[in-house]
């Protein structure tokens, strides 16, 4: 009578022999499974490159904005009321290295009307004034501050003459301002008006997430048969398969590009740090096969309702453009998990709950451009961490860092 | 070129890694397709179709176990999936006869070659066969055998016992009675 041992023993015989038994003749040709091997393109983090991408423009045209505005669209001071008032103004404006001063007789005689500087090509900062026979170059400010502050201005001039002189100054003093490099730190303090502080942000964002490529993902059967009491209402793919048994399954997971839409609130609490929260949806699609179980086709649809709430810090905020940056945590609450997956013999579909919420902390850098009156477009890149006790493999906890893209409207109230 | 270059540059579509790794893993496979289907030509479809499925599936491959390991999964389920569609895992208890213990002297059982042992499972009914193979060859538990093939653990057992029995009888009637345990 065998034993138990030689039952063994017969077994691993047939497994020592057969389980690395060659069949080296008959083999299918190589050409013939070359030409239906698909063409399996190697995955390309697009979308991380477009976010990369669009960060990186919309930092360039915040800086090229900024820079083109130096020299031009100088905030202009209360124009003077009088000649004394201009000439106050304007006399520390003129450069110590000037050209030598020219008689008023000099300028009445080649400048006929001061409003004749109103040609002043702009950007040019002299006057070009031509005799019949020389070119002097006086600085128009001088001109402007010699003639007005002649004590009986022109000879021959009369009162309404006068008057019109100063009409025509202060145009030419609006003139000169756009058409000379003065300073702004020449020009006397102009406070601008205090603005209306917007202390709240509403708005729509959607947000988007580079595709990855498959990953095998190991899925150890034991752990699901632990919580077996409450495998009802708890089944997943392990569950449904799932046996006490030192063997693991390996799973193929093709995670898809998780979606995101929600609304976005925030609070300022300083002229520069605000609060930030909101309640997004995020969907979140999952293609698997098993490699060495019976079912080969399923897949996963997860739907999670989250709340965000970031702590946000205005970095950069000058005329249109808003740069910041956010740091903080989201909660998701998982409002539903369907599961379609195809055995051998059976369709099976199963729709649950999964009770384990997935938690996820963040940053954020954001660029945002106010278009319209409060109305603001934004851009935000943004890595997380997500964590959850959850046993459903979704593209948020099979990834260790999450790399997404925030683009949204909002407004300022 | 190692094994883990030539598994980058078929990833990358180089058809002459492609063709190395399959002239490399190929034979053995074909083997482990004839253990499950005897007819050479449905193996030979079987084969294909699982090297085709080898290389789509390659990006997946993250290299935490055997290369091999990982092909002979695939092999071994794309046989199943023929299979299932050819072959009735039914218990043969009720429409076969009593099978007498037979116990084959295991020391005996070494001087067989591999293809003396394949040509004697490949004398099996495809139920007991597939059910031998994959618990004794495999290393598959009665649990999956019986979620693989869509049968009761009790069933798995069953086949599986009774396949040893006819195994030892075959084995005793090809090769003579001085390989019976006495």
């Amino acid at each position: 009578m065998a034993n138990h041992t030689d039952r063994d023993n017969f077994d691993e015989i047939f497994q020592q022999k057969l389980a690395s038994y060659s069949q080296h003749q008959d083999l299918p040709a190589w050409s013939d499974i070359a030409t239906k091997i698909p063409k399996v393109a190697p995955a390309r983090p697009y979308f991380r490159y477009a976010a990369i991408a669009a960060s990186l423009i919309g930092v360039v045209t915040f800086l090229v904005a900024e820079f083109a505005k130096i020299g031009e669209n100088i905030d202009l001071p209360p124009l003077a009321q009088t000649p004394k008032e201009i000439i106050d103004h304007y006399k520390s404006d003129i450069p110590a290295s000037n050209p030598p001063l020219a008689s008023i007789e000099y300028l009445d005689k080649n400048v006929k009307t001061l409003s004749e500087l109103n040609n002043t090509p702009k950007g040019l900062p002299n006057i070009n004034t031509t005799t019949t026979t020389t070119t002097t170059e006086i600085h128009p400010l001088q001109a402007v501050v010699e003639h007005l502050s002649a004590d009986n201005g022109p000879v021959d001039s009369t009162d309404s003459e006068v008057s019109k002189t100063q009409e025509n100054s202060k145009k030419t003093i609006k003139e000169l301002n756009n058409s000379t490099n003065i300073t702004k730190a020449n020009r006397v303090n102009y406070v601008q008006p205090k603005r209306k502080k917007l202390n709240y942000t509403l708005g729509l964002l959607a947000s988007n997430a580079p595709t990855l490529a498959s990953q095998d993902v190991v899925n150890p059967v034991e752990y699901l048969m632990q919580s077996s009491p409450s495998i009802d209402s708890y089944e997943d793919i392990n569950g449904a398969f799932g046996q006490i048994n030192t063997r693991q399954f390996l799973t193929d997971f093709k995670h898809n590009i998780p979606l995101r839409f929600g609304l976005d609130f925030s609070f300022y609490l300083t002229d520069r740090l605000s609060l930030a929260s909101g309640l997004t949806y995020s969907y979140l699609k999952s293609d698997f096969s098993r490699i060495n179980s019976t079912f080969v086709d399923g897949s996963q649809v997860l739907h999670y309702l989250g709340i965000p709430i970031f702590v946000q810090y205005d970095v950069v905020s000058k005329n249109n453009f808003r740069l910041y940056a956010s740091l903080g945590g989201e909660f998701n609450y998982n409002l539903k998990t369907k599961q379609n997956y195809q055995t051998l013999s059976d369709n099976i579909e199963r729709n649950y709950v999964d009770h384990s919420p997935v938690w996820g902390i963040g940053a954020k850098a954001g660029v945002a451009y106010s278009f319209f009156k409060g109305l603001e477009l934004y851009l935000e890149p943004e890595v997380s961490h997500y964590m959850s006790n959850s046993k459903i493999h979704s593209y948020w906890l099979d990834n260790d860092i999450v790399f997404s893209v925030n683009i949204g409207i909002r407004t300022k109230f | 070129m190692s094994e883990k270059q030539l598994i980058e540059k078929s990833i990358k579509n180089d058809p002459r890694a492609q063709q190395m790794l399959y002239e490399t893993y190929a034979p053995k496979m074909f083997g482990v397709c004839l253990r499950y289907v005897s007819d050479s030509d449905i193996a030979k479809d079987i084969l294909q179709d699982s090297f085709i499925s080898v290389f789509s599936h390659l990006p997946t491959f993250k290299g935490d176990g055997s290369f091999e390991g990982w092909i002979r999964r695939i092999v071994v389920n794309t046989a199943l999936i023929h299979l299932r569609k050819t072959t009735l895992f039914v218990d043969y208890e009720n429409v076969n006869q009593q099978l007498e213990n037979v116990y084959v002297n295991p020391s005996a059982l070494e001087i067989l070659s591999a293809a003396d042992l394949m040509k004697i499972v490949d004398s099996l009914p495809p139920g007991y066969r597939t059910v031998f193979n994959l618990f004794a060859i495999e290393g598959y538990s009665h649990q999956e055998i019986g979620q693989l093939l869509n049968i009761t653990e009790s069933s798995s057992r069953s086949q599986y016992s009774r396949a040893r029995k006819q195994l030892q009888q075959l084995i005793i009637s090809e090769y003579g009675e001085s390989y019976r345990q006495r």
